[in-house]
């Protein structure tokens, strides 16, 4: 599913460099990452959806190198594989939670995101109440469920979140982790899910910080 | 969920920079087409009306108020000429000679009311759509609009608005008998009451009628009359009609303009010569002299407001466009997360230029609205100006 080799990246204008040698994954594995604040934990979630194409090595997603795909591919790749969370839940303010997660298919002219899908989703997430209130009306944690829930809505195989609990309750929390883990079961994908909290570490079975990433020469699962 | 729909929805949550937008682009845009529609309006409302009155003989004074007053119907007459330069300029066989005498309105939607003979009826074209012309002392035929926004039916009567309401010798009012509606003219023969001369002598106290046996007081009034009735007659009929009666001479009874459509281009030179001397309180005007005069200054300041509306639109085009390139950037996040979640270049373009298009649609409706309101009252129309 995911193969990482000898992948080194660096920002224009700095000195901060990320250089992994050898990581795999393989379908339907859920990982955390982990790592301090700055170590390249989204940096390296970017370089896998192909946000950033790497100075040096290999990404392969489902047998397909990022780096040799166009700009287009790469975004095509993005619609139809992945499920991007992010930090700052990026959410159109002036858009409803249910126009927020049906957004990207509909811009797309994609026909991924079915309005049932949409439904059970959100009624496993706990936003069905809110659907028709203005993204910018929210609260922080129903903003991140409905950040979480356009990321599913596409039925990805590969789900990329980052910090996808830093703003919710310990409860909603377990209601969250809970439904992207059997998201993946039933849908045999992968996810990499970054998290600075010790309990979610924890309560996966598998979790790599990005600087043993980095010196190990061969981490596989 | 359409392009539209997520492009109206920012507009929304940005309503005050979009109705800013609208309405600078629209209100510009209106500017522009009202005035040069005002303009092309007056135009041809003075153009037309003004070229069929070759000469017009009224007192001394403003050439563009005797103009206003005699072939628009603006403002009664505060003075007058005797009635017999009408019958002087007739004798000179100077042409067509129509008296006019406007010294009242009517007292609801002060309608002018137009004493003059059938000269007036030939001169202007104009006949009745329902009923009759007035025939006997009283009756008047009405304008298309008059009849329109006022509901007034043949048969109903019309009561003239009291010149003073402080002036006890003033002469009281008859009320006119509507006996027939004028074919549309798109002129300000649409908005008048029209009436026999000697009608409008009755109005202005010259004549009047009374019972047998009342002498009234004896005292001369304003208007000349030698006694003042103490039971006048305020609506004739065909019984009392006979009863009306004039005093003093016919040849110093008022007229406030005598129209004149000479037969040729000598009589008109002679009739002109006539008034030429500044110490003769009569004057001669041609009025599409005095109308091209006017019209200068209105082509001056339609150029000015052009200009105005010219530079406000680019100042507006250009206020759009800053707008829109600090919008883009304000939006930069919104964009790069389209990008991030996999939508194109293209997509963000055409969510762009949706938002342009619609504030383009709202100007438009805008425009249109705007353009009805104006059209509906009246403001675009010379008949509103004049």
């Amino acid at each position: 599913m995911l193969t990482i080799s000898n992948l080194t990246f660096q920002h224009d204008n700095s000195d901060f460099e990320i250089a992994i040698p050898n990581w795999n994954l393989d379908s339907g594995e859920l990982c955390v990452l982990t790592g301090a604040s700055g170590s390249g934990k989204t940096t390296l979630l970017h370089l896998i959806a192909g946000l950033y194409l790497p100075k040096a090595g290999t990404i392969t997603v489902q047998g397909g190198c990022t780096a040799d795909l166009s700009g287009q591919q790469r975004r095509e790749m993005r619609l139809a594989t992945f499920g991007l969370v992010f930090q700052d839940f990026r959410l159109f303010s002036y858009l409803t939670a249910a126009e927020n997660i049906s957004l990207p298919y509909n811009l797309s002219g994609s026909s991924s995101a079915h309005p049932e899908w949409i439904e059970t989703l959100s009624e496993a997430f706990g936003i069905t109440g809110i659907l028709h209130q203005r993204a910018a009306t929210l609260s922080r944690g129903e903003q991140q469920r409905v950040a979480i829930c356009r990321a599913l809505a596409g039925r990805p195989t590969f789900i990329l979140a980052d910090e996808p609990t830093a703003s919710v309750d310990s409860e909603c929390r377990d209601t969250i982790l809970n439904t992207l883990r059997t998201y993946c079961e039933d849908h045999n994908a992968t996810m990499i899910l970054t998290s600075h909290d010790p309990s979610i570490r924890d309560s996966f079975a598998q979790s790599v910080d990005i600087q043993d990433l980095q010196h190990s020469e061969v981490l596989e699962s | 969920m359409s392009f539209i729909r997520i492009a109206h929805r920012f507009l929304a949550s940005q309503k005050w920079v979009t109705a800013l937008l609208v309405a600078s682009f629209s209100g510009s845009s209106l500017l522009l087409v009202a005035v040069n529609q005002t303009v092309e309006s007056i135009d041809r409302a003075f153009s037309d009306r003004v070229s069929s009155t070759p000469l017009i003989i009224g007192r001394r004074g403003s050439r563009f108020d005797l103009v206003l007053h005699s072939i628009y119907f603006r403002n009664p007459a505060s003075q007058s000429i005797p009635y017999g330069e009408l019958q002087i300029a007739a004798a000179a066989d100077s042409g067509l000679c129509v008296p006019l005498l406007f010294t009242h309105e009517t007292s609801i939607h002060h309608s002018p009311i137009i004493a003059t003979t059938d000269a007036y009826f030939i001169a202007r074209k104009l006949a009745v759509a329902i009923g009759s012309m007035p025939k006997r002392l009283g009756q008047c035929v009405i304008g298309a609009s008059v009849s329109d926004t006022s509901k007034i039916q043949i048969g109903d009567f019309l009561q003239p608005q009291p010149k003073s309401a402080f002036d006890v010798t003033s002469p009281v009012p008859i009320e006119l008998e509507v006996v027939g509606i004028l074919n549309r003219t798109n002129g300000p023969d649409d908005l008048a009451v029209i009436t026999t001369l000697d009608t409008g002598w009755i109005l202005t106290g010259t004549g009047h009628g009374h019972v047998s046996g009342d002498d009234g007081t004896r005292k001369t009034n304003a208007e000349g009359a030698s006694h003042i009735p103490e039971s006048p007659i305020t609506r004739i009929t065909d019984e009392n009609v006979n009863s009306f009666h004039f005093h003093g001479d016919e040849a110093n009874y008022p007229l406030s303009a005598i129209l004149v459509f000479p037969s040729n281009i000598q009589a008109q030179t002679v009739l002109e010569g006539k008034y030429l001397d500044d110490n003769n309180p009569i004057q001669a005007i041609i009025p599409e002299d005095v109308i091209q005069e006017v019209l200068e200054s209105v082509y001056r300041v339609e150029s000015i407001l052009s200009v105005v509306s010219v530079l406000s639109l680019a100042f507006v085009a250009l206020m759009f466009i800053v707008l829109t390139v600090l919008s883009i950037r304000l939006r930069s996040q919104e964009i790069e997360t389209l990008h991030m979640i996999g939508c194109s270049k293209f997509t963000t373009i055409k969510l762009v230029g949706c938002e342009t298009t619609l504030i383009l649609i709202y100007s438009a409706t805008a425009i249109t609205a705007g353009y009805a309101l104006l059209w509906s009252s009246g403001v675009l129309t010379a008949s509103y100006w004049i």
